[in-house]
């Protein structure tokens, strides 16, 4: 099944390859569990220790962080509609692990204009 | 007749008048223990007046001073007082947030509590009462939710913890040594002057002792409170430092160091062209920045000890969306002049937009330490001067930013007819640090207001209406970059990503299909004789992040049948598939 989301995520492989020192600065597993319509749709790992992702849970490396999303809200959050800070208040993002790791995503996360 | 017998003194008999009069005289001890009510003592005090008219002697005995009922109620008090005290610290225990001299405080109070209520004649004092008992059940629940806090921030100073509960207090400090001042006479010369039995003394001796013993358990109590407290504290702040990958600590450190190395273009067909760094400014004049990035390329690989060809590299390569090239450029510049105020600016300006927060920092306050004009404000901020390396980790980034964002805005107080465009685009990109969008937004249009003509400014006032979620405003700024500088690729780049975040994701296509398509067919490029060598030199200049981009937003529109095409960086298809369109 193909998600709206997965381009996201595409996006991010792009960018992990694109300068692993800066990925690996974050310093963190994350696990992305995307849903839809309620449901576990998709799970996506994030290793930024080595700088890679993929689809599915983690291999072998502990996860710091799980944030559970619906497909959609990733979109938007990617797409900057979405501030994850104020998706997470209303309960649309749910974090568990360590949260201050998150705080680091937003680079990796968003297209933002270049000054 | 009959009457007479009742009220004639008989010889050796009874007189029932008479065993009334002694019942009543005796009631006067209930009537000190103050349990006769009001009225029934007035119609006995009638009563006994006409008895004792009428048998023409005094019958009622001196009030001497109840003993029995007086210790009664020292009894009482020592009792309320142990158990107040005895919960006092019981609920400190459980408290655990307080300070010591809180605690003492608070367990004084209970035994003013009974002080008032063993002086009755004090009516203002009985309000004071309730007051404290107020405060007393306000306190404990004032001072837990204080603890609630404690552990999220074990840094709050402590002592200031009692201060706001002591604030709503009345003083009681006067009551406290009126107390005093009447238990001592009561016990001392009240007491022993007018029952001087062996009794009593003993009492107060007792009560004495019982007073320091609870006393002093409290001593204790708020010791071992107060000693578990810096425990917990302790154990926290242990637990956080063993956590060596705790966020915070970890931030970008200053010695990590991206970008080194500048990668050139494998097949630069201009690697023969003469005089390569004039040729580079002009086509920057024409707006070909590709082909300028290329001339350039050829000038600092002939000449790698020239800052002024790094420079212009650098500045060619962020008109080219290319940051990470640009940085390399820069720092390869800096490093042959270090005192270049430019290329600390342009390369502020690209480590933020790597999010590269401490370096950018980095170069901004370098950029004041070379300006002789603000060089001086530097020195009203200790913290922030260059002293090696070291000084980057002894602040927190959040406040680093703070600070130099306060140094900038020195600068810009320092003369404030004036406006100075650097200072305000430095601040421009300070406020973009802190996601303070809508500052950064007034800083660029103030240094536009100096020179309305600097695409670059543009740009940035139009990134930063964009990242601000301004996207329809942000187009407008765009629009006016590209009019003083059609060839300026970040900026198509930019309107792509704006047309994104505004989910017009054909318009977004097109115009990042427009900047690679510039980025692949530079004119230096189609100057030259053989076409098939443009093409490889055109792929070494199309960004990364375009490319990216530009997947994501296909992926969006639900055309991964075109993922191949954009791996394979075939800009032909694309081209065909939605530039025909338009």
């Amino acid at each position: 099944m193909s998600l709206a989301s997965d381009a996201v995520f595409e996006k991010i492989i792009d960018g992990l390859k694109g300068n692993e020192a800066k990925a690996k600065s974050i310093n963190g597993v994350f696990l992305y569990k995307i849903t839809k319509d309620g449901k576990v749709a998709k799970e996506w790992t994030l290793d930024c220790k080595n700088a890679k992702a993929y689809e599915g849970p983690a291999q072998g490396i502990k996860v710091d962080t799980t944030l559970t999303v619906a497909d959609e809200d990733m979109v938007d959050i990617a797409l900057g509609k979405l501030n994850p800070q104020a998706a997470f208040m209303k309960g649309k993002l749910k974090i568990s692990g360590n949260i201050m790791l998150t705080q680091k995503l937003a680079p990796l996360l968003k297209t933002e204009a270049k000054l | 007749m009959s009457l007479r017998q009742l009220v004639d003194g008989d010889c050796g008999g009874v007189n029932p008048l008479m065993q009334l009069g002694g019942q009543f005289t005796r009631d006067a001890a209930r009537k000190d223990e103050g349990f006769t009510n009001a009225q029934f003592e007035r119609n006995l005090r009638s009563d006994e007046h006409l008895v004792n008219e009428f048998l023409g002697q005094v019958t009622a005995p001196p009030q001497s001073f109840q003993m029995d009922a007086l210790l009664q109620e020292m009894r009482e008090i020592e009792q309320t007082n142990a158990m107040a005290v005895h919960q006092a610290t019981r609920g400190m225990d459980n408290i655990s947030g307080v300070s010591k001299e809180w605690a003492n405080e608070f367990g004084m109070q209970p035994s003013l509590t009974s002080t008032t209520q063993m002086v009755h004649m004090q009516p203002q004092k009985q309000q004071l009462v309730h007051v404290r008992e107020f405060f007393d059940d306000e306190g404990p629940g004032v001072s837990s939710s204080f603890l609630g806090h404690t552990p999220v921030a074990p840094f709050m100073p402590l002592q200031t913890l009692p201060t706001p509960y002591l604030a709503i207090c009345p003083p009681y400090v006067p009551s406290t040594e009126r107390f005093f001042e009447e238990a001592n006479s009561l016990t001392k010369e009240d007491t022993e002057k007018l029952l001087p039995q062996t009794s009593t003394k003993e009492y107060v001796e007792d009560w004495i002792n019982d007073y320091e013993a609870s006393a002093k358990q409290r001593q204790e109590a708020t010791g071992s409170y107060n000693e578990s407290f810096w425990q917990r504290l302790q154990d926290e702040w242990q637990k956080l430092s063993e956590e060596s990958e705790h966020p915070w600590l970890s931030e970008y450190g200053e010695n990590y160091d991206p970008y080194k190395e500048y990668g050139f273009a494998e097949e630069n067909p201009l690697a023969d062209v003469e005089n390569a760094l004039e040729k580079g400014k002009e086509y920057m004049q024409n707006g070909d920045i590709p082909s300028a990035v290329l001339c350039f390329e050829v000038a600092v690989k002939k000449e790698p000890e020239n800052a002024d060809a790094w420079e212009l590299l650098g500045m060619a390569q962020a008109e080219n969306e290319n940051d990470p090239q640009s940085i390399a450029a820069l720092k390869r510049s800096l490093a042959l002049r270090p005192d270049n105020n430019r290329v600390l600016m342009a390369l502020a300006v690209c480590y933020t937009n790597e999010s590269l927060q401490s370096h950018a920092l980095r170069m901004l306050i370098n950029w004041m330490e070379v300006n002789p004009k603000y060089k001086h404000l530097l020195q009203q901020h200790p913290g922030l001067q260059t002293d090696g390396d070291a000084m980057a980790s002894s602040l927190i980034v959040g406040s680093k930013l703070q600070a130099v964002q306060n140094l900038f805005l020195d600068a810009v107080r320092m003369n404030p007819q004036e406006v100075d465009a650097d200072v305000q685009e430095a601040l421009g990109v300070l406020y973009n640090l802190s996601s303070e969008y809508d500052k950064a937004v007034d800083c660029f249009r103030a240094a536009l207001h100096v020179n309305p003509q600097n695409a670059k400014v543009w740009n940035r006032l139009g990134a930063s209406l964009a990242n601000g979620s301004r996207s329809v405003e942000a187009v407008e700024a765009y629009q006016h970059a590209l009019q003083l500088e059609p060839g300026f690729i970040r900026v198509r780049y930019n309107v792509g990503v704006c047309c994104m975040n505004l989910k017009a994701y054909k318009q977004a296509v097109e115009h990042l299909l427009t900047a690679l398509n510039m980025q692949a067919n530079t004119t230096a490029a189609r100057d030259l004789p053989e076409g098939a060598g443009a093409i490889g030199g055109g792929q070494a200049q199309m960004s990364d992040s375009i490319w990216s981009t530009l997947k994501m937003i296909i992926s969006l529109m639900g055309r991964s049948d075109l993922h191949g095409a954009v791996n394979a960086r075939d800009l032909k298809v694309l081209n065909e598939t939605f530039m025909d369109t338009v």
